[in-house]
């Protein structure tokens, strides 16, 4: 059992450090990706629109839908939220796909604000569930997840004490520091790591292990859909007992609003070459901080479009919960979609403390191998030994600073450049290698040292980087209430000041703990190899 | 709960490197292999005792998969001896094969 945990964790260690940090990078991806966009700042965002306002930029999208596009299968208006916010229009058809923003109320071409083509945030999101690597990425994923389930047991059993070491911290003593440490934050975190590692495999439950699925569903690609259709009979009613709306859109937008009993965001028309017309009404996505549902996906309502008649709408009061809520409420506690932000800082707060976890897991290895005299590999020992060391170096520090060099990426990469958002990804995990690299050519302590001021460096100076190749600045952001921008800066200042923190610290280990005081065996160990 | 690295005497470092391997391909490959035949077995019974329905039964058992999984891989590292391991789970496979054999028939 202490052989898994041991050398099962080690393994697992080095994927899982990766996949935590953009995991928990992942948290603020919307963020991210906004301040990765570059989008001129300009001014505070205008008072919500009302009514009036909104029926009139639906008239406009009709008129000029129905001049450049009659012939057109499907329609897409995204509706203005706020004041100076464009009309989005999409209309695809025969002849493709026509894509417009307009001036909601005189329907004059109006530019959309030039934004840098990235994946922004998403990298992290896919990185983390596939290391961007495909149908192979997400597979070695699915097997280093249940590699952390099984350490995460074994640990429980290994580390005998754990819960009573909780209050036990001896810092400044070498290894046993690290075995407090590595107690201490999988205590701390122990119900969210565990939330979070079975919901994130549960999360892809039928992709992972399909048999239940296969035996009951069969083997043929419709299964899945077979047993969807099954599983959500009965979500949404046609409500036959409404009035219908007639033919007119704004007669039926405000039926749909009625209904959802929130502003309509956008409205889908769809008239497929066969069979009836319907108009979709989809409501924003509200802040999940005001809801006390732990899924909350936008609502829409579907009505005929020559009737007005509704076919789809949300049941009047709020259903009781059943086994389709499910996979929903795993999916949101997993992504963290409900809450709000107070619920987003504390998954960003615990994925730190849980990429902790396994970063004292893989440093109390790596220092109690320094301190052991036997040779387990024989001749290939140190060379074994210093690969570990390299590894440790460039899952933790390395992560790190391959994530912020993806954002440094994004403002230095020339930007006439073809595939932008591509290289920022290349990039990212070229930088990952030259970690890797720099932590085999160089001696263990100083390549922990140089990469945690690299990081400590490139994460503090980032507000800088901003404001000499944007002309944006924190202070800007924070005049024009910009939160998710100032945020993205400001949290990495602090992330940069940890980093520094942690530099100065292994900078006083190496000089103040003779290797012979670690060396000393401790009356308890925990995870014995 | 002692580590299998114990049990094995150093003199032939190759052989303690396959035993070591073949147990990490058993708790790996057939824990997912049991896993995978439990969880069909476990969703064709709930559905034949008229317990769930068969969606209902799906979402339940392939739940329930990634705890049994965890559940093998640990009992793979904590027997002793790799060949009372693989005997248990040969049996346990044939046991859940046939079963799912005759819920076959039965269904």
């Amino acid at each position: 059992m202490s052989w898994l945990h041991t050398w099962g964790g080690l393994v697992c260690g080095w994927l899982l450090c990766a996949i935590f940090v953009t995991g928990t990078l992942s948290v603020f991806r919307e963020p991210i990706t906004r301040w990765m966009q570059a989008a001129p700042a300009n001014g505070p965002p205008g008072a919500a629109l009302g009514l009036q306002d909104r029926l009139q930029a639906l008239h406009t999208a009709e008129d000029y839908l129905q001049q450049r596009a009659p012939q057109a299968r499907q329609w897409q208006i995204d509706l203005p939220a706020r004041a100076g916010d464009a009309l989005q229009l999409s209309a695809r058809g025969p002849d493709g796909v026509l894509q417009a923003a307009l001036d909601p109320a005189s329907g004059a071409p109006q530019a959309l604000p030039p934004i840098r083509q990235t994946e922004g945030g998403r990298h992290f999101m896919s990185f983390h569930y596939s290391l961007q690597g495909g149908l192979a990425g997400f597979w070695v994923v699915g097997v280093v997840s249940m590699g952390m389930m099984a350490a995460l047991v074994s640990g429980l059993i290994v580390h005998r004490r754990i819960f009573q070491d909780f209050f036990c911290f001896r810092p400044g003593k070498g290894q046993r520091s690290w075995l407090d440490a590595h107690n201490a934050s999988a205590v701390l975190t122990l119900p969210f790591l565990f939330m979070i590692v079975y919901t994130g495999l549960a999360y892809f439950y039928t992709s992972y292990m399909p048999h239940a699925l296969q035996s009951l569903y069969g083997e043929d690609r419709q299964a899945y859909s077979r047993y969807q259709t099954d599983l959500n009979a009965g979500t949404q009613a046609a409500r036959p007992d409404l009035p219908p709306a007639g033919p007119q859109l704004a007669q039926q937008l405000q039926l749909a609003q009625s209904l959802l009993r929130q502003p309509v965001a956008s409205i889908a028309l769809q008239h497929p070459p066969q069979g009836p017309a319907s108009h979709r009404f989809t409501a924003q996505l509200a802040d999940s901080a005001d809801s006390r549902r732990m899924h909350n996906l936008a609502e829409h309502v579907s009505i005929a479009a020559d009737t007005g008649e509704v076919l789809q709408a949300p049941p009047r009061s709020e259903p009781a919960a059943s086994a389709r809520d499910v996979h929903p409420v795993i999916e949101a506690l997993h992504m963290a979609r409900f809450g709000g932000w107070t619920m987003k800082w504390l998954y960003f707060v615990c994925g730190l403390a849980g990429t902790a976890m396994v970063a004292t897991g893989l440093l109390l290895f790596a220092s109690k191998r320094r301190t052991r005299s036997d040779h387990g590999w024989g001749r290939a020992t140190p060379a074994v030994y210093r690969c570990i060391d390299a590894l440790n170096i460039a899952a933790l520090a390395g992560t790190s600073l391959a994530s912020i060099g993806y954002l440094y990426g994004n403002r230095l990469l020339p930007l006439a450049i073809e595939a932008r958002a591509s290289a920022e990804i290349r990039l990212f995990f070229a930088l990952w290698a030259l970690s890797l690299l720099h932590a085999l050519l160089r001696p263990a302590r100083s390549a922990w040292q140089e990469q945690l001021c690299a990081l400590a460096l490139l994460c503090m100076a980032l507000p800088l980087l901003n404001a000499a190749t944007t002309g944006q600045h924190l202070l800007l952001y924070l005049d024009q209430a910009d939160g998710l921008r100032a945020g993205v800066e400001l949290t990495s200042i602090a992330l940069g000041l940890l980093a520094a923190w942690g530099a100065w610290r292994h900078r006083l280990s190496t000089h103040t703990t003779p290797p012979a005081r670690a060396a000393r065996p401790g009356p308890r160990q925990g995870a014995r190899a | 709960m002692n580590a299998p690295a114990k049990v094995v005497t150093a003199p032939q470092p190759w052989r303690h490197a396959m035993r070591l391997g073949l147990r990490i391909s058993l708790a790996a490959g057939g824990g997912y292999l049991l896993t995978g035949l439990g969880c069909a077995v476990l969703a064709q019974a709930l559905v034949l005792a008229g317990l769930l329905a068969p969606a209902h039964a799906v979402l339940l058992s392939t739940l329930l998969g990634f705890v049994l999984y965890t559940g093998l891989l640990l009992w793979a590292f904590h027997v002793q001896r790799l060949a009372r391991l693989a005997l248990q789970f040969a049996a346990a496979a044939l046991l859940l094969a046939s079963l799912r054999a005759l819920l076959e028939c039965c269904g």
